[in-house]
């Protein structure tokens, strides 16, 4: 019947719903609540993924969690994983060790349009554990970094100890061409940043607003209203901006109605939206 | 896999209905301890043991000399899971904190109702903490397995929140609503199958409220299919559904969920 | 193909035939006063004539609980889709319930492109026997177009009388009808009442929308902030119980489950209700659509304007089931039209 009509999203040949059995490469935890995790696919199929997108996650009996994939398509033969303790999945996540089996669907998702990118600036506003896609846009800017004009990364976390990939954020400060910006919320003795939520850090940087795109996924709805204010008082337009959402999933696949805003499935027609396509929805922000 | 955890069941004050549920499970209980060792079962056997890591616990808090019992218990427990309505909202006797106590001691004991101890009837969330909530008066059997299931995987067990209404649709059952009487299904928490519509009887809402009941829609719409309040009152006495006893044991529930991820990990199977 | 007649023991036949391959699905009575499909074990169980039944057909191809996959977790974790579903038949789908068939196909195995496997194995292997009818109070089929559905049934049937009138529709449709005997030119009065069919049912239908589905949207969304979402929420139950029997709604729940020696187990999905409280929250605490009139305006806006526009025509087939089953009698089209009058 209809059948033919399918497309199977991913290149899983085994069915929509059957996860692909990978194995732990590497686990370490970055901080007391993230764990990064890499993993290979097995016989060494590619992940194939853009910076942005996602894959659903799963421990059996445990269940499945939609998961940003945190490196860049140019690392191959692996992939990796930055996953927040949050409930049973992520707690379960935070539990594998090298060798160990994890299901893998996807990627899923649309990602970052990284060919607009090119030859521009690149201003990424990362909120907590949003560091965690962004770090794939970063990295697909290092690995080309004559492509692309300036990188500018904002990011805020909680405390000091919850800033995320401490010791690569250091590498990027290595390069003039790329500027890290941090900001804690509640600052421990020693802390020599900024101090607030992440907007505190928009007066203290300097852009060009017709050569700006900017990549962002700061947290609750609230946050990315203040983000687009700040942007718009920096001159930037919604069709520069590109700003990565969360909702439930379930499926990824465009079926369960979970992640749903307005008319739009974020598992399918997202998770990145321009800034104009927000503007445009009444539930996205 | 880890040594096996080991299970002690405990009551105060209840029927004994819930645990005879788990005894009555069969099949699944004898496969379920296989992985398990039951260390206190005082229903089901005569050794007993104060080593235990996961304590199921049912019944209410009646009386202020149970409660050096319950934090004795709540002490040793790794896991304490309040098993059934009453222990997870006070269930059905909750309904004596509205009555003068001495008159409802006369009432049932006669004259030597005055010796007895008896003081408000609580849930288990009011003296102690609790890692998960097994509803229902009885409770349902294969949601207590579920539970332990999650025990096991060191899950964190989260009672639906949908109302009763969402399995009576699911099973197809004939909506008592049109029988003109009053269910009490599209304001209580689902889990139980909806084993009472099943039968053709309504829903008493003996798992409680749901997380979110629209309680100003049960009155208009109750009103509107002829009841009178105290019609739809003593409805929802049955299990003191309006209690603020049972109000304050959901709004702990809620709040709890995830405290069981902390101490869950020893009997991580993986 | 020119159509013939049956008597009810005929039907009856055709059903036993059915049965020989297939499991039947057909509606049946359920307690004092209602009607569910339900897979029969003997023709004589199936009713011809019901006003609407508890869930639709959608349960023979979306089953309220269906495991997507099964699973071993020990020794090595492994994965297998299930078995291959039995063919099925469905008897006596009503016009509205096969348009409904036709949306959901393509939520399921169109929409972006994509196609649930699950959904497709079933679908591939269904038969459908369409069954005319007439409209009660709660039927609005007119308003949606959907009144005189044929497209999914492969033989459909109009009772006139004590006999029936039998189209095949396509090549099992045939194969059908040719299991009922020798075939049978209906009288000229059956024929006459059939061919009248379509304008007595419209001519009884009470319910009825006062805009066109394509006008739905602008209206709709020009409504965003109407008081009605809160006055609709005020007195509904978020119970689930409208999307439940929709034979439209498609959403879904995902859990894993695992037998008790926790050695095997499945990733199930069941019936999920973008009414419950927790359909939009997430981890973290954060509640997409914590608040009741968000959630209630969810719904007539997902099924008459969002799918309304991707799928080009109202995602509702006006069974009025949502609204005979509401727990709080809130009635869909009543909102609908109030939307509209206020727009007037
Ligand atoms: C596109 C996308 C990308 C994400 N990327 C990351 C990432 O890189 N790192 C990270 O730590 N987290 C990420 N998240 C959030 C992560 O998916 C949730 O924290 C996770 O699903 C929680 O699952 P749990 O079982 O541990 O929690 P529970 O509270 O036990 O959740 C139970 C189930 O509810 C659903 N659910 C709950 N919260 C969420 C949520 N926030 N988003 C989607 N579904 C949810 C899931 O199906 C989950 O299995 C992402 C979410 C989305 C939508
Ligand atoms: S909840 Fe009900 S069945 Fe269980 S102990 Fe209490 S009264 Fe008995
Ligand atoms: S019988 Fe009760 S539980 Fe079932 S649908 Fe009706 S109101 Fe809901
Ligand atoms: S239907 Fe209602 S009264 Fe019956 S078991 Fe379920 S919650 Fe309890
Ligand atoms: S059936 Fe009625 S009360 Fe229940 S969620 Fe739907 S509209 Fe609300
Ligand atoms: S919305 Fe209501 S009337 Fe429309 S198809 Fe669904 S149940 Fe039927
Ligand atoms: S996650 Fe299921 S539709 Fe998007």
């Amino acid at each position: 019947m209809t059948q033919t009509r399918s497309r199977r999203a991913g290149p899983d040949p085994s069915g929509l719903y059957l996860p692909r059995t990978a194995r732990v490469v590497r686990a370490e935890n970055l901080t007391r609540q993230d764990r990064l995790i890499e993993i290979a696919l097995p016989e060494g199929q590619a992940l194939g993924h853009r910076p942005g997108q996602f894959v659903q996650v799963s421990l059996l009996g445990y269940g499945e969690a939609p998961i940003s994939v945190s490196s860049g398509p140019q690392q191959t033969g692996s992939f990796e994983l930055c996953v927040r303790r949050l409930g049973n999945v992520t707690t379960a996540l935070h539990a594998l060790q090298p060798g160990d089996p994890v299901g893998i669907r996807g990627p899923f998702g649309n990602g970052f349009p990284m060919d607009h990118l090119v030859g521009r600036d690149c201003l990424v506003v990362a909120g907590g554990i949003g560091l965690a896609p962004l770090r794939s846009v970063i990295h697909s800017i290092l690995a080309r970094r004559e492509r692309y004009g300036r990188l500018i990364v904002l990011h805020g976390a909680r405390r000091e100890e919850d800033i995320l990939f401490r010791d690569e954020i250091a590498e990027w400060q290595q390069d003039p061409r790329n500027e890290v910006l941090l900001t804690v919320d509640e600052p421990t003795p020693g802390w020599k940043g900024r101090v607030g939520v992440i907007t505190t850090l928009f007066p203290e940087i300097e852009v060009d607003p017709a050569n700006l795109v900017v990549v962002a996924m700061v947290g609750p709805p609230v946050m990315y209203r203040f983000v687009i204010l700040e942007l718009r008082g920096l001159g930037i337009k919604n069709d520069q901006m590109f700003m990565s959402l969360e909702r439930r999933m379930k499926c990824g696949v465009g079926k369960c109605g979970h992640c749903q805003i307005d008319g739009r499935c974020v598992c399918v027609d997202g998770p990145v939206f321009s800034g104009t396509e927000i503007m445009a929805m009444h539930e996205a922000i | 896999m880890a040594e096996k955890p080991r299970i002690a069941f405990f009551d105060f004050a209840c029927c004994e209905g819930c645990q005879l549920t788990v005894l009555g499970l069969g099949e699944p209980l004898l496969k379920l301890l296989e992985r398990v060792e039951v260390v206190t079962w005082r229903e089901a056997m005569s050794e007993r043991s104060d080593d235990f890591d996961i304590a199921f616990v049912e019944g209410s808090i009646t009386r202020d000399s149970d409660i050096p019992r319950l934090r004795r218990i709540r002490e040793q427990a790794k896991v304490l899971v309040a098993l059934g309505t009453c222990a997870t909202l006070g269930g059905p006797h909750v309904s004596a904190n509205n009555c003068d106590r001495g008159e409802l001691l006369r009432l049932v004991y006669g004259g030597e109702g005055a010796q007895f101890e008896a003081g408000e009837v609580r849930p288990l969330s009011a003296v102690v903490q609790v890692d998960a909530f097994i509803h229902g008066c009885p409770i349902n059997g294969d949601e207590f397995l579920t539970v332990a299931n999650h025990l096991l995987l060191g899950k964190a067990y989260h009672p639906p929140s949908r109302p009763v209404c969402h399995e009576c649709k699911l099973n197809q059952y004939e909506c008592v609503l049109d029988r003109g009487q009053i269910c009490l299904g599209p304001v209580t928490r689902g889990g139980c199958d909806a084993i009472c519509t099943s039968r053709g009887s309504q829903c008493f809402g003996c798992r409680g409220l749901v997380d979110d009941p629209n309680l100003n829609a049960a009155r208009e719409v109750l009103a509107e299919h002829g009841y009178t309040v105290s019609d739809i009152i003593g409805m929802f006495d049955i299990y003191s559904l309006r209690s603020p006893a049972a109000a304050e044991a959901r709004e702990t529930a809620r709040q709890d969920r995830g405290a069981i991820e902390k101490g869950a990990e020893p009997w991580r199977s993986r | 193909m020119a159509p013939s007649a049956l008597s009810a023991a005929d039907v009856r036949s055709v059903l036993a035939r059915a049965m020989e391959s297939t499991a039947v699905l057909a509606p049946v009575r359920r307690g004092r006063s209602s009607f569910a499909f339900q897979w029969i074990a003997d023709p004589a169980e199936a009713v011809f004539s019901y006003p609407r039944t508890i869930l639709p057909p959608k349960q023979a191809l979306l089953p309220p609980r269906e495991d997507l996959f099964v699973f071993q977790r020990a020794p090595e974790p492994a994965v297998r889709p299930p078995a291959a579903p039995d063919p099925i038949t469905l008897f006596g789908v009503h016009p509205c319930d096969l348009a409904a068939i036709g949306q959901l196909d393509w939520a399921m195995q169109e929409r972006h492109g994509i196609c649930d496997p699950n959904y497709a194995a079933r679908r591939a292997h269904t038969t459908i026997i369409g069954l005319e009818c007439l409209p009660d109070e709660y039927c609005f089929c007119p308003s949606v177009g959907t009144a005189h559905t044929r497209a999914g049934a492969d033989l459909f049937l109009t009772p006139v009388g004590e006999e029936f009138v039998a189209e095949a529709l396509t090549e099992k449709g045939e194969a059908l009808l040719a299991s009922a005997g020798e075939k049978r030119a209906p009288s000229a009065e059956a024929r006459d009442t059939w061919e009248h069919w379509a304008e007595d049912k419209e001519s009884r239908v009470s319910r009825r929308l006062k805009a066109q589905p394509k006008e739905l949207p602008d209206l709709l969304e020009a409504e965003y902030e109407s008081e009605v979402w809160e006055a609709t929420a005020a007195r509904c139950y978020s119970c689930g119980t409208c999307t439940s029997v929709c034979p439209t709604c498609f959403c879904f729940d995902v859990e894993d489950v695992v037998e008790v020696g926790l050695a095997s187990g499945a990733r199930r999905r069941q019936y999920d209700s973008c009414q419950f409280l927790e359909f939009a929250s997430v981890a973290g605490g954060h509640n997409f659509r914590g608040e009741r009139p968000d959630r209630v305006r969810h719904r007539w806006f997902r099924k008459f304007v969002h799918l309304n526009r991707e799928y080009g025509d109202a995602f509702c087939v006006g069974c009025g089931r949502c609204t005979k089953f509401c727990t709080a009698d809130i009635g869909l089209v009543e909102v609908l039209n109030s939307i509209v009058e206020a727009s007037e």
